[in-house]
């Protein structure tokens, strides 16, 4: 089982590769060697993991299992020049970014940077494939081994000790750029972050180190790991986890917005429901959507929250025609039993106005002639007008707060309902006469 | 979210058209209706003329009356801002769909009296969402000033200054480390491309005629 664990980790990488090649930073180069880096990286674990190595050894033909070995050494080896790279590439982003040169001036010491890097990288290549042919090498089990002559040792743990080295020099290089940046942005979340990507590099700089044990192995015996092991998965998932964490540090305020922003929005949807649902109740035109009947939460809750805002006023505009008049002294009444708090007083009057037009539209009536003018042509729009989506939807969640609790808005009701019920009975009596 | 909207297989088409005008349009930065409605004014090389006047029983919330030589606006003044700017946008959502007009005369008559019923090419009202015309602008406009309303709320809070290449690019941090170096810096880098594409046209007056929404 502990063997399967470098899938993960070479997986994990040849996905954020996927990611980065998708990155939309100024610096394509940055872009580039970063996804070139994590791509090599992930591909050379899932290479080097114990159960390839055996699956490519059950073929019988075990040169192709060397092979195997070798190729995934290669690509760790691309890994390390591609991260090596990232430097020279972060520092020409700065000077374009910074204003102290163009993307042109910065490009020609970038451009030999990348040919040194491939240069070294050629190289090393080179003298590795140089030095696996010179050791000739075989596995016994899964250790590559050679035989006991003192060159074809040598020949192995050079082979070894080169590739160490080489990944060294480039993990440092990238390390030192990062400390440095890290310094420099300080204590805040982006520091958080670059020092979490640097702790990867630690952690991968030790995975690398762990290679000294083969080299002397190599040096001693004759023989060494082949794939990789379970100290070196350990040691892979850490600097997996460390620079998933600190790249994603850019990620977290977004996520953690969105999510406020989700929950917040689907709380105050919620706050209106009960004014909405007596006002749809009666006025079911209001609404855009009148397919929805599951009560599940929005998908969109800030675009169901607009909707229901708009409705909502909707409403109150088509209720104006059936405010009644005797609704102000019903709650002047109804005040004097049940108080509101002085902060509620607007709402109290607007809620009141909106129970009693209510019960009037729901049985189709207009206020009657012989009632008083209305004390206020717009009572239902008085309250204060609010320009943006959280402010109306505040002023409408207290509204609605209001319209669902206030013993007195209930008193108005109460009463509106029993004068509705009297007028219908005189209509009924009138139509049966 | 529109899965569950109307159902309808024949409004599908209709969905699609109104998501991708509203993704497409280019928006001011703070938003502004009038400013919409000039814009759009100058696209189609005729005068859009904008009429608060205030709610009537049974009349629309918001007409669109179009003649030989300009469209005019007429929206309820007496809700809220929020609102206004609503009912103004759902007809601009007309005129964008470029629909044709389906409701009586008579309301507009009504408010523009000096107005010659032979000169009235269409007239749409805003009243309820049974006509298919008038649901479609409602959503275009639902959908419109819903990214408005984003877009303005990541302005005032700062979160539209994203990271280089939008808020989900894990890259930006090593490159705003460099540039944003200091203490506390939550904007890894100011440089990034805004949601929508910028406008140079700051608030202007309100438009020919009437008060802004």
């Amino acid at each position: 089982m502990s063997e399967l664990a470098l899938y993960p980790v070479g997986l994990f990488f040849v996905l954020s590769s996927a990611h980065f090649s998708r990155s939309r930073i100024d610096s394509r180069a940055a872009a580039r060697f970063t996804c070139y880096g994590t791509a090599l990286l992930g591909t050379a674990l899932l290479v080097l993991a114990p159960p390839t190595v055996r699956a490519v050894q059950g073929t019988g033909v075990p040169a192709l299992a060397v092979l195997v070995i070798v190729l995934g050494d290669g690509l760790r080896d691309g890994a390390a020049a591609a991260m090596r790279l990232l430097v020279p590439a972060l520092r020409a982003a700065d000077a374009t970014g910074n204003g102290t040169g163009t993307a042109a001036d910065a490009a020609g010491p970038l451009r030999r940077e990348v040919r040194g890097g491939l240069a070294l990288l050629a190289g090393v290549l080179g003298l590795r494939v140089a030095l696996i042919t010179a050791a000739a090498p075989g596995l016994a089990g899964q250790d590559l081994s050679v035989g006991p002559e003192l060159s074809a040792r040598l020949a192995l743990a050079g082979y070894t000790a080169v590739g160490m080295l080489h990944t060294a020099v480039c993990l440092t290089a990238l390390l030192r750029e990062l400390a440095r940046r890290a310094r420099a942005a300080g204590p805040g979340r982006l520091g958080t972050g670059l020092r979490l990507v640097a702790g990867g590099l630690v952690a991968g700089l030790l995975w690398n180190a762990w290679s000294v044990d083969d080299v002397l192995r190599a040096a001693v015996t004759g023989s060494q790991d082949g794939p990789e092991d379970l100290l070196c998965a350990a040691l892979g998932g850490l600097c997996a986890a460390l620079i998933a964490a600190g790249l994603a540090s850019t990620l977290w305020p977004a996520a953690t917005g969105a999510v406020r922003g989700w929950l917040r929005a689907h709380r105050r949807y919620r706050a209106l429901t009960p004014l909405w649902r007596d006002l749809h109740t009666v006025l079911p035109e209001i609404a855009l959507d009148p397919a929805r009947r599951l009560p599940l939460p929005p998908r969109d809750p800030r675009f169901a929250l607009y909707r229901r805002i708009i409705e909502i006023h909707d409403a109150r505009l088509i209720l104006r025609q059936h405010l009644d008049p005797r609704a102000a002294q019903w709650l002047d009444r109804a005040t004097r039993r049940f108080p509101p708090p002085a902060d509620h007083t607007a709402a109290t009057a607007e809620a009141a106005s909106l129970a009693a037009a209510l019960e009037l539209a729901a049985a189709g009536t207009l206020p009657g002639p012989a009632a008083p003018a209305a004390p206020a042509a717009d009572a239902l729009g008085s309250l204060e007008s609010l320009d943006t989506l959280d402010g109306e939807a505040d002023h409408l969640a207290h509204l609605a707060r209001v319209y669902a609790t206030c013993p007195a808005v209930a008193e108005v009701r109460t009463r509106a309902r029993a004068e509705r019920a009297r007028a219908e009975r005189a209509r009924a009596a009138t139509a049966t006469r | 979210m529109w899965g569950e909207l109307w159902g309808g297989r024949g409004y599908r088409s209709s969905l699609r058209r109104c998501r991708r005008m509203a993704e497409r349009l280019e928006l001011p930065r703070p938003f502004d209706p009038v400013v919409l409605l000039e814009q759009l004014a100058v696209r189609r090389g005729r005068p859009i003329e904008l009429l608060p006047v205030p709610a009537r029983p049974h009349a629309p919330c918001g007409l669109l009356v179009s003649t030989l030589e300009a469209d005019y606006i007429l929206y309820a003044a007496d809700t809220g801002v929020l609102h206004q700017r609503h009912i103004l946008v759902h007809e601009i959502a007309h005129l964008m769909l470029d629909h044709a007009g389906s409701a009586p005369l008579a309301p507009a008559a009504a408010l523009l009296p000096n107005l010659s019923p032979a000169l009235v090419q269409r007239v749409l009202g805003r009243t309820s969402y049974d006509e298919p015309q008038e649901r479609e602008a409602e959503l275009l406009a639902s959908l419109i000033l819903s990214r408005a309303e984003r877009a303005d709320a990541a302005d005032q809070s700062g979160a539209g200054r994203a990271p280089a290449g939008g808020s989900l690019d894990a890259l930006g941090v090593l490159l705003a480390a460099r540039r944003h170096g200091g203490p506390n810096d939550d904007g890894p880098n100011d440089d990034a491309p805004q949601d929508s594409g910028p406008t140079d046209e700051g608030p202007t007056d309100a438009g020919p005629q009437g008060r802004r929404p």
